[in-house]
């Protein structure tokens, strides 16, 4: 019942109105442009677990391979500008289409294999797509791509974050009338009973198909702009480490909620900024968060939110009752 | 190509094979009998690498030392496994499948980082001790001893496992637990003390094969999920829960990996992944798989 709430509660008004508060006039505060920077992350981060928890939390699967869609992302972005010398926005057509072709593939294996089997083959598949970026120098090799021209104009770090922020608000408007959608519906139903919905005659293939490619497509968009952001693109973008800072993300925020994950976001940003600077075992803060998240707390902050938001709701109803029976 | 090369490669893709086979037949043990996907396979797997390490530099004087380090360092990784059973496992049993890859996810980083915090970021190699080095001529060909002894070892193992789980009354208790679970509790069963045991046996698996790869690899920190990936990759191809399938698989991967070296050196992943999936398009369950109900 907490998750609904939570999905209610994150995924309409509440949500909307903390998206605006943070895109609009959080920047004004903060004066270093270090710190916009950090925004931008959240904003980048936040879209990229949004589309993560499509087939995470509303499709139902483990995806581990989902660095790929936005390593690649990242990738075309530094070919195309500095190895062809293509115009911007020649990257934010191909690459989200690239993504989402590669999602598709993805998402066909996902199909086929039993449901078990979904976070390990798209793991491998990922490793696979690290693997040739990491081996061969002809697109980047060990160090990647870097001095990324992405434009004079977006070199001051408050106009390249709203520019973020107005991409990132088109795809979230895209992502969630996909969620409430009929299509996002099904995608529920079959997370929930796929042989229920085998019964009512949905191919559950197809709709693996599909929501891989869309959360692709999204993811890929996030990888383009966090190359522009720091202006290069790594093999450690691929890499599995990138998928669990996702995973991570949606599962801190709130896998079963809309803006979940961008509160995820948000969170995992400033912590990390926080711990990388502490310490150089962030991984194993990052593992005992995910460990005690799976065993107390598996809908993130979003379902304590809506935890507390029931039981204020709520605790006039209780007092009614009690006193009815004690009288 | 000629015959020494061929050979060659034979021998070295059987020895590889032989590890592999130790490190997923565990992955399958635990699949077929606990249904879950152990994420943190790969983990047990370097830590048995960096004990078997370690126990032989600390008792670098005694003679005998590495085998001395066989037979402890895999048992210190299955009392370890055991124990991270009991406090962590335990309780995702009942819980979506979903929860209990995160939660091998999480253990997969905490591990990781345990690694680095214990034995630092350093590269160890270890040189192999006196009676397992040089090599002997087979067939006209120089072998390396050690790849011998890697074969057998794990050809023994893997007999000693099989004649367990088919002879013992131990290996009819966990096969009755893997047809069903439910009805091996109600005859009587203590099931969770037998899971922990086959978890045990498990880890003892990968922390044998980290330990005999001390021998002919380098260890560094790093490297946990890539074992953990072969691991899915073999008993994917050679079918879920099966011992036997765990083999093949593993002999398929570790012949096509050291086979693909010749023609693809930078990418030998790459066959792999090709194996990896014509087998799943053409038998999702792996070779010697059966079908599993979600």
């Amino acid at each position: 019942m907490s998750r609904r709430v939570a999905d209610e509660v994150f995924g309409e008004w509440g949500g909307w109105i903390l998206g605006v508060l943070i895109a609009v006039v959080l920047p004004l505060l903060l004066r270093a442009p270090a710190r916009v920077n950090l925004l931008t992350e959240v904003m980048i981060l936040g879209l990229f677990a949004t589309a993560y928890n499509l087939v995470l939390g509303y499709g139902g699967l483990v995806s581990f391979g989902h660095a790929a869609f936005f390593g690649l992302g990242a990738y075309i972005t530094a070919i195309f500008l500095v190895k062809f010398s293509l115009p911007l926005w020649a990257v934010f057509i191909v690459a989200p289409i690239v993504g989402g072709l590669v999602g598709a593939i993805f998402g066909f294996f996902a199909a086929r294999a039993a449901h078990l089997f979904v976070g390990f083959l798209t793991l491998a598949f990922a490793q696979m797509i690290w693997a040739v970026f990491y081996s061969f120098p002809l697109i980047g090799g060990v160090d990647g791509i870097w001095s990324v021209p992405i434009g004079e104009a977006f070199y001051s770090p408050i106009t390249f974050y709203y520019f973020t922020v107005g991409i990132a608000a088109v795809c979230f408007l895209l992502l969630h009338f996909i969620v409430r959608s009929p299509f996002g519906l099904v995608l529920q139903s079959i997370r929930d009973n796929r042989m229920r919905s085998e019964f009512v005659g949905l191919n559950y293939k197809r709709y693996r198909i599909a929501v891989f490619a869309i959360s692709a497509f999204f993811s890929s968009i996030a990888g383009v702009l966090y190359c522009m952001l720091n202006r290069g693109a790594y093999p450690e973008l691929l890499y599995w480490a990138t998928t669990g800072n996702a995973l991570l993300t949606t599962l801190l925020g709130g896998m079963y909620s809309f803006f979940g994950p961008l509160l995820g976001a948000g969170i995992m940003v400033v912590l990390g900024d926080f711990f990388i600077r502490k310490t150089m075992y962030w991984p194993l803060v990052m593992g005992i968060m995910v460990i005690l998240l799976v065993l107390l707390l598996p809908g993130g902050i979003a379902e304590w939110v809506g935890k507390i938001w029931t039981y204020w709701t709520t605790a006039s109803y209780k007092r009614l009752r009690r006193s009815n029976d004690v009288a | 190509m000629s015959w020494g090369v061929l050979l060659n490669q034979t021998f070295a893709g059987i020895s590889e094979a032989a590890i592999l086979f130790l490190l997923a037949g565990g992955f399958t043990l635990i699949f077929g009998t606990l249904h879950v996907l152990n994420f943190a396979h790969g983990s047990f797997y370097v830590l048995g690498s960096y004990t078997a390490y370690t126990v032989v530099a600390l008792i670098s004087r005694i003679t005998g030392n590495f085998v001395i380090a066989l037979v402890v360092a895999p048992i210190v990784i299955a009392l370890f496994g055991a124990l991270i059973e009991m406090t962590l496992f335990r309780y995702i049993y009942r819980r979506e499948f979903l929860y209990q890859f995160l939660l091998t996810f999480g253990l997969v980083l905490v591990l990781g980082d345990l690694v680095r915090l214990i034995w630092g970021t350093t590269q160890y190699s270890m040189a192999r001790p006196g009676f397992l080095s040089g090599r002997i001529s087979i067939l006209g060909q120089p072998v390396p001893v050690y790849i011998l002894f890697s074969i057998g070892m794990a050809g023994l193992v893997g007999i000693v496992l099989w004649l367990v789980l088919i002879k013992s009354r131990f290996g009819k208790l966990v096969r009755a637990i893997q047809q069903d679970r439910e009805m091996a509790s109600c005859l009587a069963i203590h099931v969770p003390s037998i899971c922990t045991g086959v978890f045990a046996i498990s880890c003892w698996l990968a922390g044998l094969g980290g330990a005999i790869a001390v021998g002919s690899q380098t260890i560094m920190p790093g490297l946990e999920v890539e074992y953990s990936i072969l691991s899915f990759i073999i008993v994917a191809v050679g079918g879920m829960g099966s011992l036997g399938g765990a083999a093949i698989g593993a002999l398929v991967i570790g012949l096509t990996d050291s086979f693909g070296v010749l023609f693809l050196p930078r990418l030998t992943l790459f066959f792999i992944y090709v194996v990896l999936a014509v087998v799943l398009l053409t038998r999702p369950y792996g070779l010697l798989g059966r079908q599993i109900i979600e």
